[in-house]
């Protein structure tokens, strides 16, 4: 006989994590497996690239459970395992080590994978990529070693881990192929406030370019760019953008496009299967269009709904989602959508206080804010002027 | 003793931040737990903590 269980989760990210502690919460003891291609046990990811790279939380403390909640609980935990072959209408998962195993209902969080160079020179010992607390480890190693790093992506990753690496004294410099920092989410003046404040804390910068090929034999020793620079490094750091796992649900049946589509309960074309997470394609009702959003508090938040509505609650989806980081002594608070607007409006405090908002508007409407070093209630009116303006378009 | 805070309760207000920053940090606009089992020494403050939270979204799990 095949085991049964009324829920899978498959991914023990921050999504699989949130919807798994939800439906503990929610009285499913003793009801829930849990599939994940790590080795460890769930963790949380944001201090990987922050607090845990610099030295400032111990590995212990990034899991979000002890071995105990598992037992406590009768939550089984497949590890180092990831699924093969989802039967939808059998309602089965198939996993790499060959098992059959049935479920009621499944929630897929499969996460995204860093998107890796594809350029000469990429097999080259020392260019890290980072997404687990595997690799967080081995770039935390390599810190301890080594004098210099280019980070390649002027993303948050790229962000966060130029932030840590001069913090431990190494010599970094950031490449980013964009304008300018963060071009997707800022404009060039707030950006330049964080370059400005970056090479003050001694980061170099470099816009607007990228590399061609990494040199070095054996280990990487520097990189050549397009505009024909070379630098030289002891390791590189790269946060160059995401890539889907799509193969597993183009066999499976389930809609996929730009992500696993899900709809507003966070059931996908199956209704027995629930997708959380980076990976989902989902309706965002501020913005009244699909998106697909990559940060925590998504993950998080559509890890809790999708267990929810998997217990058959039926509660849509209604988060502004946002993102924050905190980088050398600034705390960043981003929400709303960035793409589209007209006008970026500075409305509190200056670049010169290290605390300020900036208010993204299109037609007049707000549509995202940037909060630098500010407070909560001003997010939450700012959340509410987004909503209001929204429901307006 | 160890601690957690309920997400779909906590309003963010950060005054678990303020009283306990031992134990609590904000993520986005949620508090969340950074240090378990809570240190000896932060104890005291993560009780205040507890006890002041307007919404009571922080659960103790183990005393």
């Amino acid at each position: 006989m095949r085991k049964r269980y009324p829920y899978i989760i498959v991914g023990s990210g921050v999504a699989g994590n949130a919807a798994l502690e939800k439906l503990v919460d929610l009285g499913e003891k003793g009801n829930i497996f849990m599939i994940s291609r790590d080795k460890h046990l769930p963790y949380d990811r944001p201090p990987l690239s922050k607090e845990f790279l610099r030295g400032k939380r111990k590995e212990e403390k990034v899991f979000y459970h002890t071995e105990g909640y598992f037992k406590d609980n009768g939550v089984d935990i497949a590890l180092d395992t990831s699924v093969k072959e989802i039967g939808s209408k059998e309602k089965i998962v198939i996993t790499s080590s060959g098992e059959e195993i049935a479920f009621d209902k499944l929630l897929m969080t499969p996460g995204v994978m860093p998107l890796r160079f594809k350029i000469k020179g990429t097999d080259l010992e020392n260019i890290f990529y980072l997404r687990s607390l595997d690799d967080s480890k081995v770039i935390k190693d390599a810190m301890g070693r080594y004098k210099s790093a280019v980070i390649v992506g002027g993303g948050f990753i790229g962000m966060e881990v130029a932030a840590a690496l001069v913090e431990k004294g190494i010599t970094a410099t950031l490449l980013t192929r964009g304008r300018w920092l963060w071009d997707r989410f800022i404009n060039k003046e707030i950006a330049s406030f964080f370059e400005d404040y970056y090479k003050r804390q001694g980061v170099n910068f470099i816009v607007n370019d990228e590399p061609v090929e990494f040199i070095g034999e054996g280990s990487v020793k520097g990189l050549r760019t397009k505009d024909g620079k070379t630098l030289d490094c002891d390791f590189v750091v790269a946060g160059i953008g995401t890539e889907l796992p799509g193969e597993i649900f183009l066999s499976s049946g389930l809609a996929f496009d730009n992500g696993l589509v899900v709809y507003e309960y966070m059931q996908t074309n199956n209704p027995d299967i629930f997708g959380a997470g980076d990976a989902i394609n989902f309706y965002d009702p501020v913005f009244k269009k699909r998106r697909r959003v990559e940060h925590w508090g998504h993950a998080d938040y559509s890890g809790r709904l999708a267990a929810e509505n998997m217990k058959g609650v039926k509660k849509p989806y209604d988060l502004l989602t946002y993102v924050f980081s905190r980088v050398f002594d600034l705390r960043l608070e981003f929400a709303g959508d960035e793409t589209g607007y007209e006008e970026i409006k500075i409305i509190r405090g200056g670049f010169g206080d290290k605390s300020f908002t900036a208010l993204y508007l299109k037609n007049g409407l707000a549509r995202a804010y940037f909060q630098i070093n500010g407070e909560q209630a001003e997010r939450a009116e700012l959340e509410r002027r987004i909503r209001d303006d929204q429901a307006k378009v | 003793m160890r601690v957690r805070v309920d997400p779909d309760i906590c309003t963010g207000c950060e005054l678990c931040v303020t009283t306990c920053p031992e134990v609590f940090e904000m993520r986005g606009d949620k508090s969340i737990v950074i240090n378990n089992p809570v240190p000896r020494l932060a104890e005291e403050n993560c009780r205040k903590a507890v006890e002041e939270c307007p919404v009571e979204a922080i659960i103790i799990e183990e005393d």
